[in-house]
């Protein structure tokens, strides 16, 4: 399945739990933040040569590290050389060889996140804890609705004491899991130890862990 | 499914406008396709064809009771009674497959850098006088201030590609493009491009076209293109010249027997 962590706004912490969930799930996460790049790269070819026609999605995974990775390139020129009518049979050809396939959605509306959602099979919503975060959960819900991403689950990121999940369940209608604030967390992605491995009892980790049930319960179905 | 359909002609091109009426009471599906000679160029968004729409035509719902106007260009200009064939393919049965990727292209609009934007595009090469970018031109100023640094360092002191080796942004070292190497992979990519628009069908130019919508500054590009390039290769040449006048080995190698 092709699984999109997406939500309007940056800074809400998905490519941390896209790097959790892909860890969660033994999937491979594909960086699909053409114009900002989050999680690590290194030499060999990437997202960017992949929608620029130059290289394939497949060869592109890196299976070296803590978690499979197709990294996106940082360069201006080469995002804006990127096809993002191309990323949609990108993630298919990971699919079919790696099964699932975890996608980190830039920030936004534009193509670049819509493309992704388009491809999904089925999406998480990942929003901060504030009530005044709500608007944009509910903006992506709509698009993810849109263009057929059914939301298995809403993702509210680093929740310091008790997260108004009744409100975001009431408005959005799905399940709300609450990721608590845990340092280790926040350093996953540089430290190349996901939580839900190095600490999976930790509040975090079994948060994620019940994340990345709910993912499979849906994928299942 | 009745139908009128009128043509007008621009620029060696047939443009066509249908109208369709759909006077049953229930949604049908209408295929119109063109019989003209050449291809169709269908109406797009964000270069992506709109729904509905391929080479041969477009395939889409009539309302029931209602008129639909579609309108494409096609590359030819021929006398022909009557440039479409419509036929009606019964009434509509559930939702058809749509593409919805193309669909959020279309709807939601790419987002790019602006070309202002990258380094080593067109607008980063000066039109004239110094090809390669320098301190004083347009170039720099796009440039990342890293970037500039490199590149004014890079004769004088060889030791900065250690501090940059240590630097905590050393992982993306290798992604950093040699500008004169990008420079001209950029040219020679406006070149091909050119060249694919030079005498071109209108067939072509909608080619070119689907692989980057914005050609409406190459011709100015390609001019500055060729000015800078001929300048260039003056100052190459130049450089090549002054160079081969120069024999400092037997210098360097007395100073290195003294040491």
């Amino acid at each position: 399945m092709i699984l999109a962590v997406t939500g309007g706004k940056g800074g809400v912490g998905k490519s941390t739990l896209s790097f959790e969930l892909g860890a969660a799930l033994d999937a491979v996460v594909v960086d699909a933040d053409v114009g900002m790049a989050d999680l690590p790269t290194g030499p060999g070819p990437d997202l960017h040569d992949v929608l620029g026609g130059r290289a394939d999605a497949v060869e592109a995974v890196r299976e070296g590290g803590p978690v499979r990775l197709l990294p996106c390139g940082r360069s201006l020129a080469g995002a804006r050389a990127a096809d993002v009518r191309r990323l949609g049979e990108a993630l298919r050809a990971v699919e079919a060889a790696y099964d699932t396939v975890v996608v980190d959605c830039p920030a936004g509306m534009r193509a670049d996140a819509g493309v992704p959602l388009a491809a999904a099979d089925a999406c998480v919503v990942v929003a901060s804890p504030q009530e005044y975060a709500l608007a944009d959960a509910v903006r992506t819900r709509e698009l993810a609705r849109e263009l057929d991403a059914g939301l298995v689950a809403v993702a509210v990121n680093r929740v310091v004491g008790d997260a108004p999940e009744a409100v975001f369940e009431d408005v959005l209608g799905a399940p709300v899991v609450s990721v608590p604030t845990d340092p280790r967390v926040g350093r996953a992605v540089e430290t190349g130890r996901p939580v839900c491995r190095v600490a999976p009892t930790s509040r975090a980790g079994r948060a994620v862990s019940s994340l990345a049930r709910a993912v499979d319960r849906c994928s299942t179905v | 499914m009745e139908y009128d359909c009128t043509t007008d002609v621009a620029a060696g091109t047939t443009l066509v406008t249908v109208r369709v009426r759909n006077d049953a009471a229930v949604d049908r599906r209408v295929s119109v396709r063109n019989t003209l000679s050449g291809p169709v160029l269908p109406p797009r968004r964000e270069g992506v064809p709109e729904r509905g729409w391929d080479e041969e035509g477009f395939v889409g719902v009539v309302d029931a009771e209602s008129e639909r106007t579609f309108g494409y260009a096609c590359p030819v200009v021929e006398a022909c009674a009557d440039p479409v064939s419509v036929e009606s393919l019964g009434r509509v049965d559930g939702e058809s497959g749509t593409d919805l990727e193309a669909a959020a292209v279309r709807r939601l609009g790419r987002a790019r850098p602006p070309a202002d934007a990258v380094p080593t595009s067109a607008d980063a090469v000066p039109a004239s006088g110094d090809a390669v970018p320098t301190r004083d031109s347009n170039a720099d100023r796009c440039v990342p201030d890293r970037e500039s640094r490199r590149h004014d360092d890079a004769e004088s002191d060889a030791a900065t590609v250690d501090e940059f080796a240590e630097s905590p942004s050393a992982n993306r070292a290798s992604e950093r493009v040699d500008p004169v190497e990008s420079w001209l992979a950029n040219v020679e990519s406006r070149a091909a491009r050119a060249e694919r628009l030079t005498d071109a069908t209108a067939a072509d130019a909608a080619a070119v076209l689907e692989t980057d919508a914005d050609i409406s500054a190459l011709p100015a590009a390609v001019d500055a293109d060729e000015a800078a390039l001929r300048s260039f290769a003056r100052r190459a040449t130049a450089l090549a010249d002054r160079l081969a006048e120069t024999d400092p080995e037997p210098a360097v190698d007395a100073l290195a027997e003294a040491l």
